[in-house]
């Protein structure tokens, strides 16, 4: 009896050690067993805490379909992914526009990644082999090498993750028109905030854009300010005195870039000339760990609170946080409290410019009650009336809306679905 | 090392305390075997007993309060959500479907678990759904990687095949230990004589008896026990060890032993069956009896004569005797109802009558003998004596005395008494023929 235990718990080690290294090397990480999310960065670690279940609320809220369990992707990580059992490894979609290509590439059968949806200037890697792209224009149908072209990822992708109200340009329309086959779901409201490296902070506060005056040091710079540095500009006089400014721009395909972008008025092709000139340098987005000097970066309030709270990863660094200067925000902190339990400044999140819905994004068909391919338990995760992905509601711990709330996330002031084209050229 | 042993004595009492003051009073174990009592409230927070299959529901401590908490026990390392068959309960490798749990930060305690049997993600939950049937649903606390189920909350649903729709047995204290096991007792080291020559499951003094309080199938690891053996179910004074040597004072007597099971602060105790009569030993039948009784006060009730409606004597047909008209008679029974139970007075009844009258003519009372009697058949009331009354007709005085009730005397189980009269008319010589007729008036007084 003894020996046959022993042998028996060899075994089990045995297998157990296979398994690992064998994954190790082809697949770093789960799959998902029902719904795929992909997407933004802004409301990725709330999705992921959704996703794979989180204690923030003092509940466990988990938000699962019919038994099963979601997977939700972080935007970064390792290069590619496989979002399913026995699917095809493709890039790991960065950012609300990449998310939301990756979608309307999972939506159509024989839509690949050379049909230009993942126009983006970073990477496409298979294999191991990372890819880095070099200048806009770029279109992986032509940049790719030869053999990696062509990935078929229909069926990979469900659910798309926005910051943005429209993460690709062109692509929002009505919901009579039939090429309008995503839906767009709000998610929660957030608000873009700027971080300041330390020294920026001080200089800038020093010059009187200090709406926290005497109490601490809440900077702000005024949209013309923001548009001015992130088109090229290296100085802003501010009420007197040459500050030296630098802007540091989220990677390409990030919705807080766009929205950032969208609400600066910034000129995409002076901003990229800026990027190219290394005047504006490029970073991951909501990550402050490497602003320096005079740097000052778009910010999601919602990611600072979450990052504050140890709800998310830490990566506020050094940095402090302030404010776009409009004539709603006065330059008011995005945020309240203090680290630990942060709460957003719903005076700042009601700006119409600065403060900002995200969505998440699905195919319509999936979720509209008729269809052939109507699919309850997609419809009922993005049900607002469930307890599920979609839900607001911040009185119990157990919803999810209480779960979004500590990532600094009020409720959407957008109610109504919007209707999207696919985004890639060619489109049924 | 003295000193050592001792610190850590203090220690582990004081460690001890601790945990009975995190376990609060919420957990009273139920008849279905659960840790405590789970309320289920749905997505809007209201109490409720019936869900859909995917309803949200959440479990909570409290019947009024949806965000009680559920306190697992201090050992616990893990907790999960459970959907499993009664049987499975402490078995996770055999639950149905179960979803992993957070205790809510730095503490061992759960706050609205999502007890929705779609969220049970890990297992087969859809298997249920499409069997339906009576399953356990609710939170498990658990160690050794979950592996170990130290408690576990949970109610007992009746799940509706294929749609799964599911009604929770309403919750129930657990107050008689329906869940745990009865103990048992042997005879273990038998004495003269041998087992050979004794009949079966007989018991001798000087025997000695072993309990085996049988685990409950629950959470053994929750209860305290001890054990206390009995003389005829009486205690025996500081006999609460496993076993129990028979005595010579058990001579005669029937032993058993109880195990009295404690957990969050609910004492359950369960008896053994007892053991025939001990044989053996000097022991003799016989004793005494002490009696002690209770005594109501007695209300005082009335005194009452009671004569029927259109009450008539009955006479025979006249004869002549003597050379006088004669006929006899009964008055007829009247009843005397004296229920002054604690006061008993007594009484005195009287008879008066008037003269007999036939049209014009007259014949005096004095002529009626009235011989007063006591039904005995009919009477409970002791201390009553009929009076002597007129014997002799045409000498008759009236009113006359019929009866009394002495002073102080018993009522009887009832305090009634019924009366008769013997009735003798003899008219005069000179009485014309003819129907008299006449009234006897009864008179009733207390003493």
């Amino acid at each position: 009896m003894k020996v046959k235990k022993l042998v028996a718990t060899v075994a089990v080690f045995g297998a157990g050690f296979a398994a690992f290294s064998t994954g190790s090397t082809v697949q770093a990480e789960p799959v998902s067993n029902s719904y795929v999310v992909v997407g933004s960065d802004t409301i990725e670690d709330v999705l992921n805490a959704l996703a794979n279940g989180t204690a923030i609320t003092g509940s466990t809220v988990r938000v699962t379909q019919n038994g099963a369990t979601l997977g939700s992707f972080d935007a970064t990580g390792s290069p590619s992914i496989i979002t399913r059992p026995g699917g095809v490894r493709f890039s790991r979609p960065n950012g609300s526009g990449e998310g939301y290509r990756a979608l309307s590439a999972s939506i159509y059968e024989g839509a690949t990644a050379s049909n230009n949806l993942f126009n983006s200037s970073t990477y496409q890697v298979i294999g191991g082999t990372n890819v880095t792209g070099t200048t806009a224009g770029y279109t992986s149908a032509t940049y790719l090498p030869a053999g990696i072209r062509n990935i078929n990822i229909y069926g990979q992708v469900d659910i798309a993750r926005s910051s943005s109200l429209s993460p690709v340009s062109s692509t929002e329309s009505v919901s009579t028109d039939p090429l309008a086959t995503i839906v767009r779901v709000p998610f929660g409201r957030d608000a873009i905030a700027l971080a300041f490296a330390p020294t920026l902070a001080s200089a800038v506060c020093a010059a009187g854009n200090d709406s926290d005056a005497g109490a601490g040091c809440t900077p702000y710079l005024t949209v013309a300010q923001l548009k001015a540095v992130f088109e090229g500009a290296t100085t802003q006089n501010i009420n007197g005195t040459d500050v030296a400014i630098q802007g540091v721009i989220p990677q390409t395909g990030s919705g807080t870039r766009k929205d950032f972008e969208t609400f600066t008025g910034v000129s995409t092709n002076l901003l990229g000339t800026a990027v190219t000139n290394g005047v504006v340098a490029v970073s991951q987005e909501h990550d402050a760990t490497a602003l320096t000097g005079n740097q000052v970066a778009p910010m999601s309030a919602s990611r600072w609170i979450a990052m504050s709270n140890k709800a998310s990863f830490d990566k506020s660094g050094s940095a402090i946080i302030g404010s776009a200067y409009t004539a709603t925000t006065l330059g008011v902190s995005p945020v309240l409290g203090a680290a630990g339990s942060m709460t957003p400044n719903p005076a700042y999140y009601a700006d119409t410019t600065w403060g900002r819905d995200t969505f998440l994004f699905v195919e319509k068909a999936r979720v509209t009650p008729g269809d052939v391919k109507y699919d309850a338990n997609l419809a009922a995760l993005v049900d607002p009336s469930l307890n599920k992905l979609a839900n607001v509601e911040t009185t119990g711990a157990s919803k999810a809306g209480k779960v979004k709330a500590l990532f600094g996330l009020l409720a959407p002031t957008t109610t109504a679905l919007g209707y999207f084209k696919p985004a890639y050229s060619g489109a049924k | 090392m003295k000193k050592t042993t001792l610190n850590l004595g203090v220690v582990l009492a004081s460690a001890a305390l601790l945990v009975s003051s995190l376990v609060p009073a919420q957990a009273a174990y139920q008849s279905n075997g659960s840790f405590g009592a789970v309320h289920l409230y749905n997505g809007s927070y209201v109490l409720s007993n019936t869900f859909a299959w995917d309803g949200e529901v959440v479990g909570s401590s409290s019947a009024t309060e949806s965000d009680a908490l559920l306190t697992c026990p201090a050992t616990a390392t893990g907790a999960s959500t459970f959907l499993s068959t009664a049987a499975n309960t402490t078995v996770p490798g055999s639950w149905n479907a179960y979803a992993p749990l957070s205790f809510k930060a730095g503490t061992k305690q759960i706050l609205q678990p999502n007890l929705s049997p779609a969220a049970q993600v890990n297992g087969n939950a859809l298997g249920v759904k499409t069997s339906g049937g009576t399953f356990n649903l609710g939170v498990a606390c658990t160690s050794n990687s979950g592996v170990t189920v130290l408690a576990a909350f949970f109610r007992t649903i009746n799940v509706t095949a294929s749609t799964g729709a599911y009604t929770a047995a309403a919750t129930a204290t657990d107050s008689v230990g329906s869940s745990l096991p009865t103990p048992t007792w042997a005879v273990t080291t038998p004495v003269s004589p041998a087992p050979s020559d004794r009949a079966a499951g007989s018991v001798y003094v000087g025997d000695v008896l072993t309990a085996t309080k049988n685990e409950p199938t629950i959470f053994p690891g929750d209860y305290t026990t001890a054990f206390q053996w009995k003389r005829n179910g009486n205690a025996i004074a500081s006999q609460t060890a496993a076993t129990y040597t028979v005595v010579d004072a058990d001579g005669y007597a029937k032993i058993s032993v109880d195990v009295v099971y404690t957990a969050a602060g609910v004492n359950v105790t369960k008896s053994s069956t007892q053991t025939p009569m001990v044989l053996g030993g000097s022991a003799v039948l016989g004793g005494t009896v002490s009696m002690s009784a209770g005594v109501q006060a007695m209300q005082n009730g009335f005194l009452e004569l009671s004569i029927p409606a259109n009450a008539a004597a009955t006479f025979g047909s006249p004869t002549i005797v003597n050379n006088y008209s004669q006929t006899t008679g009964t008055l007829g029974n009247v009843q005397i109802n004296d229920t002054r139970w604690v006061t008993t007075d007594g009484w005195d009844l009287q008879a008066d009558v008037a003269n007999f009258v036939s049209g014009s003519n007259t014949i005096d009372k004095r002529n009626l003998a009235l011989v007063p009697t006591v039904v005995n058949a009919s009477t409970t009331a002791t201390g009553v004596v009929a009076a002597a009354g007129n014997a002799a007709a045409g000498s008759a005085t009236y009113p006359v005395a019929l009866a009394s009730a002495t002073k102080l005397a018993d009522l009887g189980d009832t305090g009634i008494t019924v009366l008769n009269a013997n009735l003798t008319l003899r008219a005069p010589r000179t009485a014309a023929a003819g129907t008299y007729t006449s009234t006897v008036t009864l008179t009733l007084a207390t003493k």
